[in-house]
């Protein structure tokens, strides 16, 4: 626990070595070959990537930096997420910059550093290394959002995401505070005075009454400002806007790193610091936070399903996707809570949220990998209605945006399906519980959205196919964001048939979850 | 009681003593100043108040109490009214943490060098809302100008000391001056010999230091050859152009201050501060008293060699300027910094 | 609600301080009010009320846009400065353990010189262009 630890920290040291060594290359390549740049990071990434992919799941958990870091199998699966993440946004952002023609350089760095800070994310153990991550890759993103300055709607976007993100921050921190006020304590697992290993969540569950309801506001308090993060319902509402004005490539990133991240953080938090209630106990605490999240969880979905209907652009369609992807990806948090609540710590929603967020990956990237092709990142427009008759245009594009989008949905058997399988099942487990019963409600409720979200995107195939094209200009595939875009659709359906492999990575993940 | 004495009574007839002594310092500096520049340039300068014209100051300050003072009708009100002070204090508080002699320091602080450059940083806003608030294209130019003057020489400032504070092991400003000229230390040998005793000086042993910190200090304190806030020939007065009577003399007053205040951490860092080889416990209990005086002499020799430079050397150009700040003197301290590292590992000093 | 001892000893070193920020605030105090009571008192007009501009009449405002430089000057000033006040306790700290230390330097500084290196080709802090 007290010592340094530096080599499992190397990813990250990486990728902080990645980050600079193109920030200087930007400085000594001649213009035109300033573009090459994204092909470095693709490469340098795809090394981390094998990388990740080459480590074996650690058997136990390893502190690092003075235990601010841990290394455990959690974490070493959002990694590979994140680096597959990363590869797959500099893909598709060297095309787009090229033809937007502006600092590619600050782009792929920026990209590399917020790719650090998910890094970091992934391995938090302690409060402050939580808030300085997230930091890192709101900072990071926000620059990222607003890339295109000439243009209206990225400034707009910039400047939303950033009044936004920094009052999310001073909430999380405000939230922090208390839990310290309550605790005195802000590392997440820590050496007791006998040399045990204690958990946060052990300190929280034997605190007196009174300071437990501190801890609990400052919980709630923490999370409404990773909700932000996350765009659940109620704190949603600069979600359509960002998304839509950020450069395609972004938004990509936005909708599925910085979503992970705040989810990452999330499940830290509810595991590590949220105390599991013995049976019988005060279940105060916990279960308000069921109740809490159920609602937020309920909400978003609705939300993000229902709002997704009458949009005419599909990056702000893809907004409110997300936010409704988010409300399914809370029922998982919900299931935890409740088993916690129940004094059980079984973590089946942490694995359905891992798989989910790993098949999330592919499909989110083709469907985006798409978008930028089709708008050659020139005018980066979308609305719906240009999408017309793409299926005559370019039918290899318009076959591989369908089954995206059809994954999305949640259609079987499509990777998404899975996804959604595994977190209604987990939520439909809690509800198993004593007192819980009401749970099944909430089941049902992400059942009915998957039929909701199925309107919505068979409206855009329907387009795609149904209807003529408005222009005969041929749409050029660059190889390799088609390459990219092919493989993230193989991927889709491979996940989704043989789902084996992938659901055993994402349970392999729950051993080392606790300590 | 012993609060109200201690905490209270102490501080405030040392206060008394400083202050006073400060005051007499830019009273007389603003005198050598004129004097001095006649000097260079081969003319009498003010010879008929007092002896000498030594009574010169006092006339100026009168004549500025009786001044008419103006607040234009174009001005942001309370900024321009407060601006003056707010350069004016920093000078004057930074000198709170200086080692006078053994006894004079008016609050020992253990972040001593921290705590002067926290607050002789503040005297920037005083210059931009003076600059800003006179709301004067002169003005405005002048105190944007000298904004960020400052505060990129201020990174070289705080650079070029740290090699100090390697050797001193504290941050304490009376620790680095009994540090020095007690004989130096080289291969685990302490030379206590007389020369042993000057090359114990830090001025010896950070020469690099301490010239970084000399032209950051005359940047810092605006002098020429650093001057472009006040560019007479290009921006009339600069930042103070709008203001007149004691408001004029606040800023007057500020500058002097600060580059008594410059002076006085460069002795403290450099010159052995109130120390001079044992003749500091010259007097008994009166030798507060030698070693203010030390003090003083050293001090009066560093002023001299600011107005020497002043009526010297011509004006940067602003590219030069910033230039010769962020190319040159930035690697430079990072430099000094690494050296000090090294020289230490290898001589053990 | 009693503080820690080494609270108060460190809150006590500063009260001599105040008393000096008192001296140097009654002292501004008192000069600009004297000024005003002892000054002269003149009727203003138009013209001594406008910016001083060496006798050419004032056009617009001078609260205008001014060069983006001088807004990146103080950014990066509050970078470096903040990583010069990080070698404060690393200075005081070296003789310690001075080898280890001096390695933890060139990294920190290895890191600061990159970044310093990047701001000069960038020509942030270049003001011979325009």
């Amino acid at each position: 626990m007290d010592a340094m630890n530096l080599h499992l920290m190397l990813p990250e040291i990486y990728l902080v070595l990645l980050g600079l060594v193109i920030l200087i290359a930007d400085l000594y390549l001649a213009p035109e070959k300033r573009f090459n740049l994204g092909w470095w990071t693709a490469g340098g990434l795809s090394v981390l990537a094998v990388w990740l992919f080459a480590t074996p799941t650690p058997e136990t958990v390893e502190f690092a930096g003075f235990g601010l870091y841990r290394a455990d199998g959690f974490a070493l699966f959002m990694k590979k997420v994140f680096a597959l993440t990363g590869i797959l946004v500099a893909v598709m952002s060297t095309g787009y910059l090229k033809r937007y023609g502006r600092g590619p350089g600050e782009f792929f760095s920026l990209v590399i550093f917020a790719l650090t800070g998910m890094f970091m994310v992934a391995s938090v153990n302690d409060f402050m290394s939580l808030f300085v991550s997230l930091e890192l890759v709101t900072l990071c993103l926000f620059i990222l959002a607003a890339y295109r300055r000439h243009d209206k709607l990225s400034g707009e976007a910039g400047i939303k995401y950033i009044i936004v993100g920094a009052m999310a921050a001073g909430l999380m921190l405000f939230g922090m505070a208390f839990i310290y006020g309550a605790t005195g304590e802000v590392r997440f697992t820590y050496m007791g005075a006998d040399g045990q290993l204690v958990l946060l969540s052990q300190t929280v569950a034997n605190l007196e009454s009174g300071w437990q309801m501190t801890a609990l506001f400052g919980f709630t308090v923490l999370l409404v400002g990773l909700g932000f993060k996350v765009a659940a319902v109620p704190f949603h509402v600069w979600v359509p806007d960002v998304y839509q004005g950020a450069p395609t490539p972004v938004t990509a990133f936005l909708s599925v790193g910085s979503k992970a991240a705040g989810f990452i953080l999330i499940i830290r938090v509810i595991t590590l610091v949220v105390p599991t209630i013995a049976p019988g106990a005060d279940l105060a605490l916990v279960d308000q936070l069921v109740k809490l999240f159920a609602l937020i969880a309920g909400l978003t979905l609705f939300y993000g399903n229902l709002a997704a209907i009458p949009q005419k652009n599909l990056k702000r369609l893809m907004g409110f996707s997300s936010i409704g992807h988010a409300g399914y990806l809370l029922l998982g948090i919900v299931a935890v809570l409740a088993m916690k609540a129940a004094g059980e710590e079984t973590m089946n929603g942490v694995s359905a949220i891992a798989f989910y967020l790993f098949a999330y990956v592919f499909t989110n990237m083709a469907m985006f990998i798409g978008m930028v092709i089709f708008t050659q990142g020139s005018e980066d427009s979308h609305a719906i209605d240009d999408y017309a008759g793409l299926g005559k245009r370019a039918p290899l594009l318009a076959l591989c945006m369908t089954i995206a989008l059809l994954s999305l949905a949640g259609v079987p058997p499509l990777a998404g399906f899975f996804g959604k399988f595994y977190l209604i099942s987990s939520i439909v487990e809690a509800a198993r519980l004593d007192g819980y019963g009401w749970l099944l409600v909430l089941a049902a409720a992400g059942a009915v959205n998957v039929v909701i979200s199925m309107y919505y995107y068979l409206c855009v195939v329907k387009r795609m196919y149904m209807l003529e094209p408005t222009s005969d200009e041929p749409i050029h595939l660059p190889p390799p964001a088609k390459i990219a875009m092919v493989a993230c659709i193989v991927l889709v359906v491979v996940i989704g048939i043989f789902q084996g492999p992938f659901v055993q990575m994402a349970t392999g993940v729950l051993a080392t979850l606790g300590f | 009681m012993d609060f109200w004495i201690d905490d209270i009574g102490w501080p405030f007839i040392k206060i008394f003593i400083i202050a006073n002594v400060a005051l007499m310092m830019v009273a007389l500096l603003v005198w050598a100043e004129r004097r001095v520049a006649a000097l260079i340039q081969d003319r009498l300068g003010p010879n008929r108040v007092g002896p000498l014209g030594l009574l010169q100051p006092v006339a100026d300050v009168i004549k500025l109490f009786l001044k008419e003072d103006l607040t234009p009708g174009h001005v942001n009100r309370p900024f321009f009214i407060i601006a003056p002070a707010l350069t004016m204090m920093p000078a004057i508080i930074s000198l709170a943490v200086i080692p006078f002699g053994a006894s004079l320091i008016i609050a020992d602080l253990d972040i001593g060098i921290l705590f002067i450059f926290a607050i002789s940083s503040l005297a920037v806003y005083g210059i931009t809302i003076g600059g800003w608030a006179s709301n004067s294209k002169y003005s405005l130019l002048g105190g944007i100008r000298s904004t960020a003057q400052m505060i990129s020489y201020e990174i070289c400032l705080g650079l070029s000391v740290i090699g100090v504070f390697m050797l001193s092991k504290s941050l304490r400003l009376q620790d680095v001056v009994l540090m020095q000229g007690d004989g130096i230390w080289l291969f685990g040998e302490h030379y206590t010999g007389i020369m042993g005793k000057i090359l114990d000086w830090n001025i010896f042993k950070q020469p690099i230091g301490f010239i970084l910190f000399m032209i950051a200090g005359f940047a810092e304190t605006n002098r020429t050859p650093f001057d472009l806030a006040e560019a007479e020939q290009e921006l009339a007065a600069g930042f103070h152009t709008e203001f007149s009577s004691m408001k004029f003399a606040l800023y007057f007053l500020g500058e002097y201050a600060a580059m008594i205040s410059i002076g006085a951490i460069t002795v403290t860092l450099y010159l052995g501060g109130w120390t001079f080889f044992g003749l500091e416990n010259l007097g008994g209990s009166f030798s507060w008293l030698t070693q203010i005086l030390i003090f003083a002499v050293k001090l009066l020799a560093l002023q001299f060699f600011f107005i020497w430079v002043r009526w010297t050397i011509p004006r940067f150009r602003y590219d030069q300027l910033m230039r010769l700040g962020w190319q040159v003197l930035l690697p430079i301290g990072l430099a000094n910094i690494l050296l000090t590292g090294v020289l230490k590992l290898i001589f053990k000093v | 609600m009693t503080p820690c001892p080494a609270v108060i000893a460190t809150v006590s070193e500063y009260v001599p301080v105040l008393v000096m920020l008192i001296f140097a605030v009654s002292f501004a105090g008192f000069s600009l009010v004297v000024s005003v009571l002892l000054g002269k008192k003149a009727p203003t007009n138009p013209v001594k009320d406008a910016a001083y501009e060496c006798g050419m009449p004032p056009i617009s405002d001078a609260h205008q846009r001014f060069s983006v430089k001088f807004y990146l000057v103080a950014i990066l000033f509050v970078l470096f400065d903040i990583e010069v006040v990080f070698l404060y306790p690393w200075a005081v700290q070296f003789q310690a353990m001075p080898a280890f230390l001096f390695a933890e330097m060139l990294v920190f500084i290895g890191i600061l010189f990159l970044g310093w290196w990047y701001v000069i080709r960038k020509g942030a802090v270049d003001w011979s262009t325009e």
